[in-house]
């Protein structure tokens, strides 16, 4: 069932990412797919490149941290953590089933690897910042990171944790922003705008980049950036981004594929 | 009680660098000290009680021993998920200190009233509730502080004066008497007026505090010993709603005890008009003279 590429290489990481979680998605009858693919170039760099994060180290207390804030995309990380050994892929075939401890959340009871549950937008852009205040008290050398939809900054919480890393200048946290344009019903622009939003977050004193969040070059090259205080990442990705119907078109972020859909949409990732 | 319980978690931080303490921009000179002398354990994190709570569930969960100071409804009903799905959901290290139970802070208006806290806070898995009134009640729930779990206490400024004889959950010796009143947190002393009241009108009156509400574990000699009384009343400066007299509802009807009780507690709707503490209590029909006549009515019937 799992024929995936072989894992040699971040952009074969990313495929069998957007491989695996397309079977999740359809099995489970779950939604999200689209929230999800925009950030696969993002995980895979996070995970496969980036993170001092392994199946040797990652109980280690020395290891980076990340904490999925849109936790909708909870299955990206599952898969991410299959595709390190750290838990058997097998597993995934319970995600959203009765029973399984894979929520459409991504939630860390029972799953190895997981270091925070989520799925209430919001929170963790200020549990990062606490995480990262702690990791500087103790001086330990932990990088910790975060990604949060674009959608998720119409909470108030995300601009309380912004003020506070920038006050703290918090430089062992990045917050990579999942800026695909969309939220649950439109566009974030006609739902509540958020442009100009590097002058916005650049305003509060942190470091902002923007970037093709799809490209996992300039994502890199990005991460490698060293800062004097929180980095924050702008990447601008595609929503549904790799499977051409999905793609842009906002009933993905709810629609469970049918067989039809599904097959198509296996066959575009595959070739 | 309030400047007490900083000063003892102050001395535990001087000598356990993982004692963090965070306020939400609350308590005026109360940490004056603390910021000077263990300025990396101390931090103010401002107007914004959700990130405080997002702060900490972050530092709990690389091992620190967080406390988190705020008043009345700020520390839980403004940032109750936060609370919900982060301390609680991830069974962390974290002592939220709400200052102003009840109409504590009552001329501040209807906002300031903490009147819905503890049935809120109490529907919430993993998190233990401490309402200390007294002295000798702070004490005790000083050992409890430093479980490894969430933990919710309400403290006030002042202590509860102990005027007359009550007896503390849980209680080790034998009670009887005619009528009980269980109570919790600093509406204690409203019900030692009235069982002073009420004594020296020849209605024997026993008073039980319950400075610890969750997890509340009553064992068979209590619920026998409660047997023992015609009437018993539960007293709390809460919404009757979800909170200290229906968990004794509750415990009552699952151990099938054939008792005479009744819950004294705020009615289901908000006070508009602007009061004191003890103004308040009266309007709300919580004061010693309203439990006198509560009672008096009840033993007539």
């Amino acid at each position: 069932m799992y024929k995936l590429f072989k894992n040699d290489s971040i952009n074969n990481f990313a495929k069998n990412l957007r491989i695996l979680t397309l079977k999740m998605i359809y099995h489970g009858r779950a939604s999200h797919i689209a929230s999800i693919f925009s950030c696969i170039e993002i995980i895979s760099v996070l995970y496969f490149n980036h993170m001092n994060f392994s199946k040797k180290n990652y109980q280690r207390d020395t290891r980076d941290k990340f904490i999925l804030s849109k936790g909708h995309a909870g299955a990206a990380v599952y898969a991410a953590l299959a595709l390190l050994k750290i838990i058997p892929i097998k597993k995934l075939d319970t995600y959203y089933k009765n029973g399984s401890v894979f929520s459409g959340h991504v939630s860390h009871y029972k799953v190895p690897g997981i270091e925070y549950s989520t799925g209430s937008l919001g929170s963790g852009i200020g549990i990062a910042c606490g995480v990262a205040l702690a990791s500087k008290l103790d001086k330990k050398k932990s990088k910790i990171f975060t990604l949060v939809g674009d959608g998720e900054l119409n909470e108030g919480s995300c601009w309380e944790a912004l003020l506070f890393a920038n006050h703290h200048k918090l430089n062992n946290l990045t917050i990579i922003i999942d800026r695909n344009y969309y939220q649950s019903i439109l566009t974030t622009e006609k739902t509540l705008k958020l442009n100009p939003l590097k002058q916005k977050i650049k305003s509060f004193g942190l470091d902002v980049f923007e970037v093709d969040g799809n490209d996992t070059k300039q994502l890199k090259d990005c991460l490698k950036k060293k800062t004097t205080t929180t980095k924050v990442i702008i990447a601008n990705t595609i929503k549904g981004k790799g499977v051409s119907f999905m793609q842009n078109n906002i009933k993905w972020h709810y629609k469970n594929p049918d067989r039809e859909e599904y097959n198509l949409a296996l066959k575009e990732l595959i070739n | 009680m309030r400047n007490d319980l900083i000063r003892f978690i102050f001395d535990k931080a001087k000598k356990n660098k993982n004692i963090i303490l965070l306020t939400g921009d609350l308590g005026y000179s109360l940490f004056d000290e603390f910021a000077q002398k263990l300025p990396n354990q101390f931090f103010n994190i401002g107007i914004s009680e959700q990130n405080m709570i997002a702060v900490a569930t972050g530092l709990a969960k690389e091992k620190k021993k967080v406390f988190v100071y705020s008043i009345g409804n700020f520390p839980s009903l403004r940032c109750l998920e936060f609370i919900r799905n982060n301390l609680c959901y991830h069974n962390l290290d974290v002592t939220i200190i709400s200052c102003g139970s009840g109409y504590e802070y009552g001329q501040l208006g209807f906002s300031h009233h903490a009147t819905e806290v503890l049935s809120v806070i109490r529907s919430i898995p993993n998190i233990s509730i401490f309402n200390p009134a007294t002295l000798k009640e702070l004490k005790q729930i000083k050992r409890k502080i430093f479980l490894n779990q969430p933990k919710f206490l309400m403290v006030n400024k002042n202590y509860i004066k102990e005027n007359i004889n009550f007896h503390t959950f849980p209680i080790k010796k034998k009670i009887n008497g005619k009528i009980l009143i269980c109570t919790t947190g600093s509406i204690l002393e409203e019900a030692m007026k009235a069982s002073v009241l009420l004594n020296k009108k020849n209605i024997k009156t026993e008073i039980i505090s319950f400075p610890f509400i969750k997890p509340l574990i009553f064992n068979i000699d209590f619920i026998n010993s409660l047997k023992k009384f015609n009437y018993i009343f539960s007293l709390e400066e809460n919404n009757i709603s979800g909170g200290f007299g229906e968990l004794f509802l509750n415990l009552i009807n699952k151990n099938n005890l054939k008792i005479n009780f009744e819950i004294i507690g705020i009615k289901d709707e908000f006070i508009k008009i602007v009061g004191d503490k003890n103004y308040l209590r009266k309007k709300a029909r919580i004061d010693s003279k309203s439990i006198i006549s509560y009672i008096e009515k009840k033993i007539k019937n």
